[in-house]
């Protein structure tokens, strides 16, 4: 009985692990993404003095990749759901493998949507 | 004469021959069981497709490295480097990782929907960096 127990709390620690370690790759993920965007905040507002500069020149302003950026924040917390509701009741190997292929899709995405930009 | 015909029907005396055995067909027909052609025919189409797609797969991985060999892109600092060159390596692993988690996720589902989640995965993870570089190439 005890032993069981042990097995449980092992069990229970490994999936734990593997759902802290891949989540902080997630995590880092969005925390990328908002720098980012924080960038872009920043690029806009010096773009906006020179929109004005460049309408008055008869150019077309520059377009900011909004969707892009905000597509990349939500991108990783939406995969590590799903991955975590794909991986449960599974073992944990299946379930490090859905934690695995969901960041290996949100790093494919994210660079893709910056490749549309 | 009824006696002569009927010896024209045996051969060698087997009739008589106590070591004679029927064969196991025993005149019964050795026709397939229905559909088993139809069933060999689907396998064999659902074995060129997920050629067809373990190919295209593996296209696409290819697609990632050259892709990201084309990048000039550099981070800011080391920390940033490593974890944009481990994002560059995962997208490039995307692909075999979306085609093993299908296959070990679908297993005792039908065929159809592996092919789906297969083609999905291939919109998916596809190398769209090298793709919409080659299109403006």
């Amino acid at each position: 009985m005890t032993g069981n127990g042990n097995g449980n709390g092992r069990a229970r620690l490994a999936t734990a692990s593997v759902l802290i370690v891949s989540g902080l790759f997630y995590a880092w993920d969005v925390v990328e993404a908002a720098l980012n965007l924080q960038q872009l905040i920043t690029l806009v507002a010096v773009l906006n003095t020179r929109d004005a500069e460049l309408i008055e020149a008869g150019l077309q302003p520059a377009v900011v990749p909004w969707v892009p950026a905000v597509t990349a924040i939500l991108l990783p917390p939406v995969a590590f759901a799903l991955a975590v509701l794909l991986g449960r009741g599974r073992s944990l190997g299946m379930r490090a493998l859905c934690l695995a292929a969901g960041l290996a899709v949100v790093a494919a995405l994210t660079l893709s949507v910056t490749a549309f930009a | 004469m009824a006696r002569d015909d009927d010896d024209a029907l045996s051969w060698g005396g087997e009739v008589d021959d106590p070591t004679h055995v029927d064969g196991v067909g025993g005149g019964r027909s050795v026709d397939p069981p229905a559909g088993s052609s139809t069933e060999r025919t689907t396998s064999s189409a659902l074995l060129v497709l997920y050629g067809i797609l373990v190919g295209a797969y593996l296209l696409s991985a290819i697609g990632w490295v050259v892709g990201i060999q084309r990048d000039t892109f550099t981070a800011g600092n080391l920390f940033f480097e490593i974890m944009y060159q481990f994002g560059e390596f995962l997208a490039v692993a995307s692909p075999v990782l979306w085609f093993s988690l299908t296959f070990l996720l679908t297993r005792h589902s039908r065929p159809i929907i592996r092919i789906l989640w297969l083609v999905l995965g291939l919109v998916l993870v596809a190398p769209w960096p090298f793709l919409v570089a080659g299109a403006a190439a």
